[in-house]
């Protein structure tokens, strides 16, 4: 890495090299079955050079082609691409505990063992069809630039995804459990899976109407993922976000806070810097409905004359490997804070409405205007405070500027989901279609 | 290369591996309004190794040689782990030995064009959606991506291919101060840098339905009859029925794998589907699977009954099916897993204004928007539609999204028309993005649809 920062410090006015390293193990389970063992070794060096204002990016897994590597970068200056910014000097970041070095040592056997404990629980409480992805990585990160900065991390994670599907489908029910190395599926997790699909089991058939909608933590991804494209500093450079001119205004209901926490290292991933080498931070996006900030990375900070909120971040998921991409605003350790009701009393005060476990078509709306239109895989009706079944051929839709405005009430705790920490949120007045 | 691949699986002691080493080399130019976000050339490469012990089964995907003992030592390990917890011993359907090279003909292979023209004409392009008043932003991108693939079994196959993929696409947004709208463009292919010439027609179309958008009404959620356009077809077809066609998405619930037995009579009398990734020219175009199995077209649907099914060598043997060669990987990060190749609706004879005549009242809806499948339930989106009464196309109409399920929907497209087009990019997420997935269809009518508005 040092010889290339050298090379490359030769050819332009500044230069930063990126290196990552990650060792993946999953299982996969279908129907209670061990279906597939998948293990990766991943390792690249990514190249970002700036000359006379202009940025050039390249990539390569060969360390033995330096040369190539550079001149790939020279090439890419070719694209007159503007660089408003400059890479960070050396900076004091805090110390994170992102790191369990039983991970090295984990045996694929003793995370089948703990897979055959979870089917057993299943099996003797509920009918449903069982399938479980499991598996740990860990990794290495270390970031370098010709103005000094020398940053690197350690980190680990183990999860595990169960589902629980019903007949005929690959609808069900999900949970994940997340933790920075090994550790066993909490019971309490299992028995809240249980219990709603046991409610859930048969099919009833309401109409179609307004509704009182709770959406599960792992489904308000649908209304994040249109949260985070209006907040991103990219489209708000490009106009292309509804909150461009709502810093410090009241737009959603004052019950919703959204933040972006990289330092909180009791959960697994947190960050001390991002992958441009800027020191991450708490940041509040959204504070008792008044939007807070927009995220940036160093590009969109300067072009925005904004100071830069360190969530420069490559990679994500289905983006491909992580140093092959360029960093781009992204918020990887988003929250919403808890609310003051339990799931159960959320329920229990419902007259009627659904609650959705599961999305189909997230990516298929008009995102940056805050639309969804969404498959429900599954929806769970209740009546008078209770589950009574689960509905099939529906949909919801809605725009998120008036669903997080007719918000009713939050959970009192957070669930891990792939795409942060959420609790579940009740909303009203969700335009309901179920088929005739 | 192929023989060094050889004596290494040669040196390897298992009862079946295969070792696929791939060389991808990808261009990408990326707009973002006016500005220019990305321009790279890169080349990365990587091995997978699969194998079988104790009749057990396992993959790892690694960077260089220099890991392939410690690669060795976790595959072994983990294949006896998968033999001692899986309920049934491994086994693949056999093969008899072939050794293949195959190297498509390009029209104008993008190796030979400049870093500068390819930028050149992206540029062109987006500066034409760009040059509007009401138009917001663009997002544009040029993708370039080149697997050349060796892979070699332990059972006889030796096999070298080499796939190229093109394309310019992305999203054009219009505003009018008070609305955002968005419509995808995408142009290109897999026979060569040809197909991304002359395109500005397309350009200019999609960035005046951009603008039309701005005025359209938003659907009104209900259930509604309607006839869809080949896009959207094609997507239906991909997303409801070819994942039901899968077999490793099914191979593992029993319920689902019930209901999909072949002769099943599970759609309309007059719908046929198939998937045949040896038409040359098209998007999902190629010989030769990751695999190493020779793709072969593969009737899924006729006359509504379930004739066949797409396969890997693991799912064949155990459903007791033929091979089909449709096992795929994203690139060397991934164990191939069953990907469509070119999966289309057959065409019958009705043209699109008998469709039409035929719905009389309803919504006339086109351009795919992302689809989403899980098991029976679908959903995906169309980017603009039209009200329909008494047989006549009338208001635009937008943020149209369709849920249903497949069987009933298969069963309640009752008229296809006889206008197949096939898609010219892909873009299928299943755990891996397969941008070579094709699909197609011709005009469709399909009754009583959920469509959820906004």
């Amino acid at each position: 890495m040092d010889k290339i920062l050298r090379e490359a410090a030769k050819i332009c006015d500044q230069a930063e090299v990126f290196f990552s390293t990650e060792t993946t193990n999953i299982l996969v389970y279908e129907d209670g079955q061990l279906k597939d063992i998948e293990s990766k070794f991943e390792a690249g060096i990514s190249l970002r050079i700036i000359k006379d204002g202009r940025l050039g990016f390249a990539y390569t897994r060969n360390y033995d082609t330096v040369k190539d590597l550079i001149d790939n970068a020279r090439q890419s200056l070719k694209g007159g691409i503007g660089a408003p910014f400059t890479f960070p000097s050396a900076a004091t970041i805090k110390e994170l505990n992102t790191w369990d070095p039983g991970c090295q040592h984990l045996s694929n056997t003793t995370i089948a063992e703990e897979c055959e404990r979870v089917k057993d629980l299943f099996a003797q409480r509920t009918t449903g069809q069982l399938n479980i992805n499991t598996g740990y990585s860990y990794g290495t990160v270390r970031l370098i630039n010709s103005r000094g900065m020398d940053q690197s991390l350690q980190s680990s994670f183990f999860f595990m995804d169960v589902s629980l599907l019903y007949p005929e489908s690959h609808s069900g029910l999900r949970r994940l459990h997340l933790a920075r190395g090994f550790a066993p599926v909490p019971d309490d997790m299992i028995a809240d899976l249980i219990s709603f699909y046991n409610y859930s089991e048969k099919q009833v058939f309401p109409k179609s109407g307004s509704i009182k909608v709770l959406f599960l933590p792992e489904v308000f991804y649908v209304l994040g993922w249109r949260l985070q494209s209006a907040l991103n500093a990219a489209n708000v450079y490009q106009r292309q976000s509804p909150l461009i001119d709502k810093l410090g205004a009241a737009v959603f209901n004052n019950q919703f806070s959204l933040v972006n926490d990289p330092l909180d290292d009791d959960r697994p991933g947190a960050r001390a810097f991002d992958d441009e080498g800027m020191p991450c931070g708490r940041l509040s996006l959204i504070e008792n409905g008044t939007v807070r900030s927009f995220y940036n990375d160093l590009d969109h900070a300067a072009k925005l004359k904004a100071e830069p909120t360190g969530t420069g971040f490559r990679g994500g998921i289905l983006a491909g490997e992580t140093f092959a991409a360029r960093p781009q605003p992204q918020l990887q350790h988003l929250e919403v804070l808890p609310g003051t009701r339990s799931l159960s009393e959320m329920i229990a005060g419902m007259d009627q409405g659904i609650i959705i476990g599961g999305a189909l078509g997230a990516h298929s709306g008009n995102i940056p205007n805050g639309d969804y239109s969404i498959g429900l895989s599954p929806a769970l009706y209740v009546e008078n405070g209770e589950i009574i079944g689960r509905v099939k051929d529906a949909m919801i839709a809605g725009n998120i500027y008036t669903t997080l405005t007719n918000l009713l009430s939050i959970e009192n705790r957070q669930s891990a989901t792939l795409f942060g920490y959420y609790p579940a949120i009740l909303c009203d007045q969700i335009s309901f279609a179920v088929k005739n | 290369m192929l023989t060094d691949l050889k004596k290494t699986i040669g040196r390897i002691d298992f009862d079946y591996s295969d070792l696929r080493y791939e060389i991808k080399h990808e261009t990408r130019i990326v707009f973002h309004g006016n500005d220019i976000n990305q321009l790279s050339a890169n080349t990365t490469d990587g091995y997978v190794l699969r194998a079988s012990k104790h009749g057990g089964f396992s993959t790892i995907a690694f960077t260089n040689l220099h890991q392939l003992e410690k690669a060795v030592a976790t595959v072994d390990e983990n294949a006896s782990l998968s033999g001692r917890y899986s309920n049934s011993a491994l086994a693949l359907a056999p093969v008899k030995p072939t050794v293949d090279r195959f190297i498509p003909e390009l029209s104008e292979d993008p190796a030979s064009i400049s870093i500068d023209e390819k930028l050149e004409l992206t540029r062109k392009y987006n500066n034409i959606p760009m040059g509007e008043k009401n138009i917001l932003t663009t997002y544009l991108e040029y993708l370039e991506v080149v697997r050349h693939k060796f892979f070699v079994s332990s059972d006889g196959l030796e096999i070298e291919e080499k796939l190229t993929t093109n394309r310019i696409g992305g999203l054009i947004t219009s505003s009018n101060g008070r609305l955002m709208q968005n419509i995808r463009v995408a142009i290109g292919g897999s026979n060569g840098f040809s197909s991304l010439r002359n395109q500005e027609d397309e350009f200019a179309t999609r960035t005046a339905l951009a603008l039309q958008l701005l005025d359209a009404k938003p659907v009104v959620a209900g259930t509604y009859d309607i006839v869809v356009n080949q896009s959207l077809a094609g997507v239906f077809t991909h997303e409801a029925f070819g994942h039901f066609s899968e077999a490793d998405l099914i191979q593992h619930n029993p319920s689902i794998r019930a209901k999909m037995q072949i002769g099943a009579h599970i759609g309309n009398d007059a719908l046929d589907i198939i998937d045949d990734p040896t038409i040359p020219g098209q998007l999902g175009f190629y010989k030769y699977d990751d695999e190493g199995i020779a793709a072969r077209p593969t009737q899924l649907l006729k006359n509504g009954v379930l004739v066949g099914r797409l396969h890997s060598r693991r799912t064949a043997i155990d459903f007791n099916e033929p091979l089909s060669g449709h096992c795929v990987a994203e690139d060397y990060r991934f164990a191939p897993i069953i990907r469509m190749g070119t999966i289309f609706i057959q065409p019958g004879e009705k043209s699109k204004d008998e469709l039409l005549n035929e719905l009389r009242n309803g919504l006339y809806i086109l351009d795919a928007k992302g689809g989403q499948t899980s098991g029976e339930n679908f959903t995906f989106g169309a980017q603009y539609g039209y009200i329909v009464r008494d047989g006549v196309i009338k208001d635009m109409v937008r943020d149209i999204n369709i849920a249903g399920n497949l069987y009933n929907t298969l069963q309640n497209i009752i008229m296809i028309g006889n206008d197949l087009k096939l898609s010219r990019v892909g873009g299928c997420g299943k755990g891996q993005i397969n941008i070579r997935s094709c699909h197609g269809a011709p005009h469709v009518l399909i009754k009583n649809v959920v469509i959820g508005g906004v």
